[in-house]
Formats: structure tokens, C-alpha cells, sequence
């Protein structure tokens, strides 16, 4: 858990100072493309002159940004849904879980892409379009572990104690049962937020994310790999960039999942 | 104060249909302890539970209850929740299990105030450290969780939380269940001190407190009140009798016999499969409840 907060913390770190950190990630130096790494340029340049550490470290800002922004949206409506699923159960609850199916039954790639896809042509590319697409497809997993939790948690007495005191539904909703689902939303959206990097860095790389020349992941990967053979540090900088700070994440996560004590197959 | 009558509540299960309560007529008097004793599964907590309405979905409720001249069984939701609390409080079995445990114990009393009479954060605090004081645990320990506190004062806040909002009515359901006799006794001295001027239905298998605390007992057997009486030495009633003879003070003689089952309860008097003196009629006529005794041979005496 340890190690996992450490790299989170060099990757925000990163992100949040990067313009103490990193040269100007914008400059074109037409005259020093594609540099190997060198004391100059600790990751090399691309293919426009620029430098490309300066530019991981300013997509380190993009990918963190839009990532808990994905994350805390679909965390919001994902429990909610899932909340209101779960407690009032019947008709609602049949509703909203087969809503629940039909999401999961869709691969998440393939909606994103659909949605920025047609997005983009009616707004243009906007960041904006890029949180939407992932949230609509990223919210699901957590409607279905609140609606499970839901379920249990609405059975204790102290629910029925709550309602014994003339507590509203909605009431017994926010002070009873959310408290008590909290551990494994939060154990889940640590998680995710690795997720939910991978799934910029897919768009951007697919060329529909984050556009050039904005720094991000995704979209160095994808204007390297043309020169994977003369130059491979274009590549390779900023996929190591998102591994370690999945792997972050994710060892971040499950640390949290053992003090939180979330049992394993609530997660997965 | 409240008067219940003709109850009779269902439930409808994969098995079969569970007659929870059978014609229940039963009035709780303005200060009065009424008792109401009977085996597991005889239907005392549903009836308590109906009384709140909190019961199921799956549950079927006819009949009347009537407090302040309004039939609660026909109130709104709405209506409901501004007597629940307020003017009847309940508590339920298992303090354990009741008392939320992400929620300081401060809080849960304060939460009372905090929804019925909409006080400030601070204000319901307050009072909830008064009403810790009045049911004997020092305000100190106001925010500790409920796992940091011991069965019997479990109890005294549950307690705290029922009376907050000084209800007209309290239904306690098995208040003494798993205390040792000694917090069993301050635990009923002080529902006993607490609840001067207040009527209170108490829902117990002790016969000891009940005899102890109650004005008037009511016996139920199979979803019905077989009984009622002031005292147990006036006991008429077979499954009465038997129950007082099952005490150890009074030889430990059990019932022969297991409570029937409320899905296809016997014909006739439902407790006849048990009792030494049946005749005839008890297995095709059930008798009504007669000077406080459903039995035929109390009629012809």
C-alpha cells in the first residue's frame, strides 16, 4: 500500500508541479528531432523537436485530471443508482438492474469510441466529451456493488430501528446505509481510477481523446508509433508513464481493500 | 390510549399463508403496563410491529387500531412517520443489532431530535447527552460506538432513543432478552421509573416481569389472546396454568406438546392438541375470549 502511495504521490506530484519540473512541453525544435535520451533531453525528443519529458510529465497532469474526474462522476451517479436500486427494490429494482445488464453486456472500448465518436462531430473534441464517454460506460461497476451492498445492508434492524423513529426513506438512505457501503466504494474507485487511465490513453491513442498538441499518454503513444524503429523512447516513455501509475493504483487499491477489510469478491 | 380490534395479520409465503395474528382485541389503557407473554413464534412481536406498522410487504393487515380516535392502519406513510417516535415509540429486540454500528451512540439519540424536531446539529447533541444522563451512562461516552458498550447498557440507550421524544405510548419488545438477572433488574427498574404516566405495551417471555411490572397481562397462544388477567393466581386458562407450572419455582413441569404451526394451525381451540382437559367441542369449535378467558370450560363454570 505503501509503494502504491508512494507512485501515486510522484505522479501527482508531477502533474500538479509540472511547470517547475518539465521545460515548455509546446516547443517545436525543428532542428533536434527525434534526440535519444541525453542529459538535455532526459526522455529524448519526438518527432517535432520537443521535449519529451516535459511532455509525459504534462500529460501526467492531463491523464490525473481527467481520470478523477471520470472517476468521482461515475462514483456519484453509479452509487446513487445503485442506492436507489437496492433499497426500494421491486419494480425500481427491476428497472434499474436490467439498465445494469444491458451496460455490462456492452464492451466499454467499443461504447467510448461510438460515443466520442459521434460527440465529437456535432462539439468537436473537448475534454469535456472525453469525461462524458467514459463515465456513461465507467459507472456501472459501481451501481452494481452499491445495489449489492444495498441489498444486505437494508435487512439489518437498525434500518428497521430508523423507520421505528419515523425516519423517511430517503433519510434512512443517506444517514444509515450510505455510511455503511462507503469502505468498498472508495476501495473500488482507487481501483479504478487505473481503469479509467487506461481507457484515455486507449481513446488517445486511437486518436480520439485528448488532441495534439496537448500532451497527454495516449496521444504520444500514438504519434511515436511511426518511428517505433528510429526512435522507440517515444513510445516507450509514456507507456512505462501509464503502467507505473496503473500499477500504482492498483497496489494502492488492494492495500486499502485489506485495511478497509472489503472482502475480495465484492470488488471483482 | 389504544384500542386494537378484530386484528388479524397474514403472511404470505412460499409455503403457505402464516396467520400471524387471529382476531386480536386488546386495549392499553392511559398509564397502564400492559404485559403480553406467550411462547416464540406465538405472533407478540408482529403485533407490536403492526402497531408501527413495520411490518413486511409481504404481510395482509385487517382490522382496527385506533389511537386518538384515527385508525392508524388507514393513516398515510406520511402521517405514520410523525407518530412513530413522537407519540408511540418501540424498541425492538437485540439492541446489538439495532443500534447502527458506524454511528456513535450520541448521534443516533441525536438523530431523533435532529428529524422530529428539526434542532440544530449542536442543540440534538446536547439533548442527547441529557438523555444518556437520564438512563444512567455518563455523557462522557457520548461519542463512542455502539460496539465499545456492554449488553445491559446497549439497552439503557435504546431505551434513550424510545423515550427522546417523550411518547404517549411505548411498546418494548423483550427488553430483558439476554441481560443476567441483575442488569435485567436495573434495566426494568428504570423502564419502570421512566415510564410513570406513560402507557406501555411490554412484550416479554419472562413471566417474572411481567407479574412483576404489569397492570394487566395478556396471553397470546397461536396468534391469539387466550387470556387476560391482573394476577397469575388467577389464572383459568390450560396453556396459562401450563406456563406457570413450567416455572422452576413452580416444579419445572413443561407443556406436552410444541406450539402448532401458525400455516395450518389446528381446528377448533388451537390449543386443544395440548390440553389434559379437551373435549369434544374444543377440536370443532373455537370459544371466544369470555371474561378475559377463551375456553369452554371457564364458560360453564
Amino acid at each position: 500500500m505503501n509503494k502504491g502511495l508512494f507512485i501515486i504521490g510522484v505522479v501527482v506530484f508531477a502533474g500538479v508541479f509540472a511547470e517547475f519540473i518539465a521545460k515548455d512541453p509546446y516547443r517545436v525544435d525543428m532542428s533536434n528531432r527525434l534526440l535519444s535520451p541525453s542529459l538535455e533531453h532526459f526522455f529524448g525528443t519526438d518527432q517535432l523537436g520537443r521535449d519529451l519529458f516535459s511532455r509525459v510529465v504534462y500529460g501526467a497532469r492531463t491523464s490525473l485530471f481527467l481520470a478523477v474526474s471520470i472517476t468521482i462522476i461515475s462514483m456519484i451517479f453509479g452509487s446513487l443508482f445503485g442506492a436507489v436500486s437496492g433499497y426500494f427494490g421491486g419494480i425500481i429494482d427491476d428497472v434499474f438492474g436490467r439498465i445494469i445488464d444491458i451496460f455490462l453486456s456492452i464492451p466499454d472500448l467499443v461504447l467510448n469510441i461510438a460515443l466520442v465518436g459521434i460527440l465529437s462531430l456535432s462539439y468537436g473534441t473537448s475534454p469535456l466529451i472525453i469525461i462524458f464517454s467514459i463515465a456513461f460506460t465507467n459507472w456501472v461497476s459501481y451501481a452494481r456493488i452499491v445495489r449489492g451492498s444495498v441489498l444486505s445492508i437494508k435487512e439489518h434492524e437498525f434500518v428497521l430501528a430508523a423507520k421505528a423513529i419515523g425516519a423517511s426513506n430517503l433519510y434512512i438512505l443517506r444517514k444509515h446505509i450510505i455510511p455503511n457501503i462507503i469502505g468498498p466504494v472508495i476501495v473500488l474507485a482507487t481501483l479504478n481510477v487505473g481503469n479509467v487511465i487506461i481507457a484515455i490513453s486507449s481513446l488517445g491513442f486511437l486518436g480520439l481523446g485528448i488532441q495534439p498538441p496537448t500532451p497527454e499518454w495516449g496521444e504520444i503513444l500514438n504519434s511515436g508509433k511511426n518511428y517505433l524503429e528510429t526512435a522507440p523512447w517515444i513510445m516507450l516513455f509514456p507507456g512505462f508513464a501509464i503502467a507505473v501509475t496503473v500499477l500504482g493504483f492498483n497496489i494502492f487499491g488492494e492495500g486499502l481493500r485489506d485495511v478497509l477489510d472489503v472482502k475480495k469478491e465484492i470488488i471483482e | 390510549m389504544l384500542k386494537i380490534r378484530n386484528l388479524e395479520v397474514k403472511f404470505k409465503t412460499i409455503e403457505g399463508v402464516v396467520k400471524a395474528n387471529n382476531k386480536v382485541s386488546l386495549e392499553l389503557k392511559k398509564d397502564e403496563i400492559l404485559g403480553l407473554i406467550g411462547e416464540t413464534g406465538c405472533g407478540k412481536t408482529v403485533l407490536g410491529m403492526t402497531i408501527m406498522r413495520l411490518l413486511p410487504k409481504n404481510s395482509e393487515v385487517k382490522g382496527e387500531i385506533i389511537y386518538k380516535g384515527k385508525n392508524l392502519l388507514e393513516l398515510s406513510e406520511k402521517e405514520m412517520r410523525e407518530i412513530r417516535g413522537k407519540e408511540i415509540a418501540i424498541m425492538l429486540q437485540n439492541p446489538s443489532l439495532s443500534l447502527n454500528p458506524v454511528l456513535s451512540v450520541g448521534e443516533q439519540i441525536a438523530e431523533v431530535f435532529l428529524y422530529h424536531d428539526k434542532l440544530s446539529k449542536k442543540d440534538a447533541m446536547r439533548k442527547a447527552s441529557e438523555m444518556l444522563k437520564i438512563v444512567g451512562i455518563t455523557p462522557k461516552r457520548i461519542n463512542e460506538y455502539p460496539h465499545q458498550f456492554s449488553g445491559g447498557m446497549k439497552q439503557r440507550i435504546m431505551i434513550a432513543i424510545a423515550l427522546a421524544l417523550n411518547p404517549k405510548i411505548l411498546i418494548a419488545d423483550e427488553p430483558t432478552k439476554g441481560l443476567d438477572s441483575s442488569t435485567k433488574e436495573q434495566i426494568i427498574n428504570l423502564m419502570k421509573k421512566l415510564t410513570k404516566g406513560k402507557s406501555m405495551l411490554l412484550i416479554t417471555h419472562d413471566l417474572d416481569i411481567a407479574e412483576k411490572l404489569c397492570d394487566r397481562i395478556a396471553v397470546m397462544y397461536a396468534g391469539e389472546i387466550v387470556e387476560i388477567l391482573s394476577n397469575f393466581n388467577k389464572a383459568k386458562h390450560p396453556y396459562t396454568i401450563g406456563l406457570l407450572n413450567s416455572l422452576p419455582r413452580r416444579g419445572l413441569k413443561p407443556i406436552d406438546g410444541v406450539s402448532p404451526s401458525l400455516i395450518s394451525p389446528p381446528s377448533g381451540c388451537k390449543f386443544h392438541p395440548r390440553c389434559k382437559y379437551r373435549e369434544e367441542i374444543c377440536t370443532i369449535k373455537n370459544p371466544e375470549l369470555k371474561n378475559g378467558v377463551r375456553c369452554f370450560r371457564n364458560d360453564k363454570s
